[in-house]
């Protein structure tokens, strides 16, 4: 948390970063935060009172208002969810899948699981893309080497040294693995979404999965052996135990890793750009999930959803017909609208996504609206607790 | 009172009708179906797949095993130069790339899991199944590998071999159909879709991978020698030249050797190929030789050649060359007279 901060200002130094505060990154005041948490502006000040959260207030000769980071918004939503007792019906695995390439994958992920970690879920978000937009997404920069970063006087955690791949035996030729803690990224602090970020050598894992094929060994249950193994508590040094929620964002391939994901989720999202070949892509999509049930009589239930959606235009409409038609049961309600602010949250509001930088826009809106949708899909939330910890609206 | 039209409400109604009929002239699309009905747990996923846990081995050996006491497998170590091949093993060719691959790998990971041999009466251990690893472990120079012992029947051990490499790394379609082939000679199975029920493959893969063994055999033998080299797609076409040209049999395969050079040939370049030299002939074999028209007594009076459309006459020394041209437009006159031409030619004929 803390070194997350320096970075920002010695961003704010190079003159990198426009620098809405002294902190360099966002922040929010109550009302903001009311939005985020979607309640209203007293219970923001009243839970953050009783939390005892430490909240800096606005410098200078004007009111004091409160000054909430982006940590300080997801301890709330922490406490929040301790304080109503909000503890979801069951844990789930989550894959979101794009089948073909810039349908808007990550933003969708880092959102999403940025939105359930405002819930109140304990979040684990993990990339699988060697180009890890993800872990960019979040504020870490892949391709940065410990020397630059101490050169450039970024924190160390600003580099990326492990991945998933570091955590699982076919990458350590069976020697001992990294323990959780040495892999684990907190970009929002400790309540915000976990992540297990990814750098470029992860398309290793690839070929190390296809050694195992090739040895008779089961690859695409690895990643399923791994999650057991986590979720379970039995390894100190894997505990994934207090996770809601395991997220992974897989890259438009049809490889070993991400049929692995495939197979150990419960529930996978494919966002759809509305255009033929996207739909083209579920349709291939569905073809690998129908594989996987007649294998091992397991697959995750799928869910489509439309982004860059603009249900003025022609082809959309054709699209979501051909989609709906076939896919009745996937198609969700809720889409997600082309709009520009996402591309200027990806030139602004570097290392947010814009569900926290931009929480009064309409996509964030949409995409708090989209989240719901799938919560209620995974069926984690009993009715009772629906209410209370869902009113993000 | 409004205009001649629909209202919004029921031209908007009406707009999901329109769009159903354009996509589906404009653009019919083919979409698989998502499956349907309840999915297992995780932990049932990783449950069901303990049983065959890190060895395939143990999922096909009961099959091969079965009726023998399973109590007499042994897992020890065993010295390398006592391995020997096994003879029913029908892979004949071994990459030296993924050989070194999976020594790397053995290298780094150590034996993950051990070969399966059994003991012969020399007390030398036969291969059933590891023969890619024992050659790995050669290679980075290691003297031993861990192996399970089983005792098996040569019938046994000979099904056991072929069935594990079925299963295995990729094998020629040559080295399939040589498998199915000794299953269905060793009587492990009497039928086509018997071996596909041994070997768990397809019934089309068994005919086509037998297909092979109907090539002549001096093709068998180039396979034996390089097992890659006819896929059963080339082998068809193969058969297809042969049946054109059953007298070319011995120039079609030598043709068939340059796959050994360009093993990554097409169907139609092989086809191509197999066919030139018959076309080449018929080509050559067209000039007609001269022929001689002799005089009574039996000496040569003409020499007559045909050149595509032209009739060369050579008029041999002694012969009155008018008077030969005279009978021969003469001759040419009363075969003319036989003749109908298609009225068209005439007409440009006797304008000139």
């Amino acid at each position: 948390m803390f070194s997350l901060h320096s970075k920002h200002k010695l961003r704010d130094n190079c003159d990198i970063e426009t620098g809405e505060t002294d902190l360099g990154r966002k922040t929010f005041k109550v009302q903001g935060v009311a939005k985020l948490l979607g309640i209203s502006v007293d219970s923001v000040r009243r839970d953050a009172d009783e939390a005892g959260l430490q909240i800096e207030r606005q410098g200078g000769s004007g009111p004091k208002t409160r000054i909430f980071t982006v940590e300080n918004v997801f301890d709330l939503a922490a406490h929040r969810a301790r304080k109503y007792g909000f503890t979801p019906k069951t844990k789930r695995i989550l894959t979101v899948y794009a089948p073909k390439g810039g349908v808007g994958k990550t933003t969708i992920s880092s959102n999403i699981a940025c939105i359930l970690a405002l819930m109140g879920l304990r979040v684990l978000v993990i990339d699988l893309d060697f180009q890890a937009n993800l872990t960019i997404s979040f504020g870490y920069d892949p391709e940065l080497t410990p020397e630059e970063a101490t050169a450039a006087g970024l924190a160390q955690s600003t580099c990326v040294e492990h991945h998933l791949g570091h955590l699982l035996p076919q990458w350590q030729q069976n020697g001992t693995v990294q323990p959780l803690s040495k892999v684990l990224k907190k970009p929002f602090g400790e309540n915000g979404p976990h992540l297990i970020p990814s750098e470029v050598t992860l398309d290793r894992l690839e070929a190390l999965f296809t050694v195992d094929a090739i040895m008779g060994k089961k690859p695409e249950l690895a990643i399923a052996r791994w999650l057991d193994e986590g979720l379970s508590g039995r390894n100190v040094n894997l505990d994934l135990s207090q996770y809601d929620i395991v997220m992974f964002d897989a890259p438009p391939a049809k490889n070993q890793t991400t049929r692995g994901a495939l197979l150990a989720s419960d529930f996978a999202v494919a966002p759809v750009s509305m255009e033929r070949y996207s739909t083209k892509s579920v349709s291939y999509l569905a073809d690998v999930i129908g594989e996987m049930k007649n294998t091992h009589s397991k697959f995750p239930q799928l869910s489509v959803l439309g982004n860059f959606f603009d249900a003025k235009r022609v082809r959309v409409a054709a699209q979501v017909i051909a989609l709906t038609s076939k896919y009745p049961e996937a198609w969700m309600d809720n889409q997600i609208s082309t709009s520009e602010e996402f591309k200027k949250v990806l030139d602004e509001d570097d290392g947010l996504p814009l569900a926290l930088a931009r929480p009064t826009s309409s996509p964030a809106e949409e995409l708090r609206a989209a989240t719901r949708e799938l919560v209620e899909r995974m069926g984690m939330l009993s009715s009772g607790t629906q209410k209370d910890g869902m009113r993000a609206t | 009172m409004t205009k001649h039209q629909q209202s919004e409400a029921d031209f908007n109604a009406s707009l999901g009708e329109r769009l159903r009929a354009t996509t589906r002239t404009a653009a019919p699309m083919h979409m698989n179906d998502l499956p349907s009905g309840p999915s297992k747990s995780l932990a049932d996923l990783l449950n069901d797949n303990q049983g065959g846990d890190p060895l395939p081995v143990r999922d096909e050996a009961p099959r091969a095993r079965s009726g023998q006491a399973n109590d007499t497998t042994i897992e020890r170590r065993i010295p390398l130069h006592l391995i020997v091949d096994s003879p029913y093993q029908p892979r004949k060719k071994y990459d030296e790339s993924e050989l070194q691959l999976l020594g790397e790998t053995l290298k780094g990971r150590g034996q993950d899991e051990p070969i399966t041999v059994r003991r012969l009466d020399s007390g030398k251990f036969e291969l059933i199944a590891g023969h890619r690893r024992v050659r790995a472990a050669r290679l980075i120079g290691w003297s031993e590998l861990d192996a399970r012992v089983v005792s098996l029947s040569d019938r046994e051990a000979c099904l056991a071999t072929l069935v594990h490499n079925e299963s295995n790394v990729k094998l020629s379609d040559y080295e399939r159909g040589l498998a199915y082939k000794t299953a269905l000679n060793e009587g492990y199975a009497s039928t086509q879709s018997e071996v596909a029920s041994v070997f768990g493959c397809t019934q089309a893969r068994v005919s086509q991978c037998l297909s092979l063994f109907d090539l002549p055999q001096p093709l068998l033998d180039l396979m034996a020698k390089y097992p890659e080299l006819i896929t059963y797609r080339k082998a068809r076409v193969i058969k297809e030249v042969l049946a054109k040209h059953p007298s070319g049999e011995e120039t079609i395969i030598q043709s068939v050797e340059v796959l050994i050079d360009k093993p990554h040939m097409d169907q139609s370049e092989l086809r191509a190929v197999l066919l030139k030299p018959f076309e080449a002939k018929r080509i050559r074999s067209k000039p007609p030789l001269p022929r001689t028209i002799s005089d009574k007594n039996g000496e040569s009076a003409f020499q007559v050649q045909v050149k595509s459309r032209d009739i060369l006459i050579q008029v041999q020394d002694g012969v009155d060359v008018e008077l030969a041209l005279q009978s021969a437009i003469t001759a040419l006159r009363q075969f003319a007279d036989t003749l109908e031409l298609p009225k068209k030619q005439k007409p440009v004929k006797s304008n000139e």
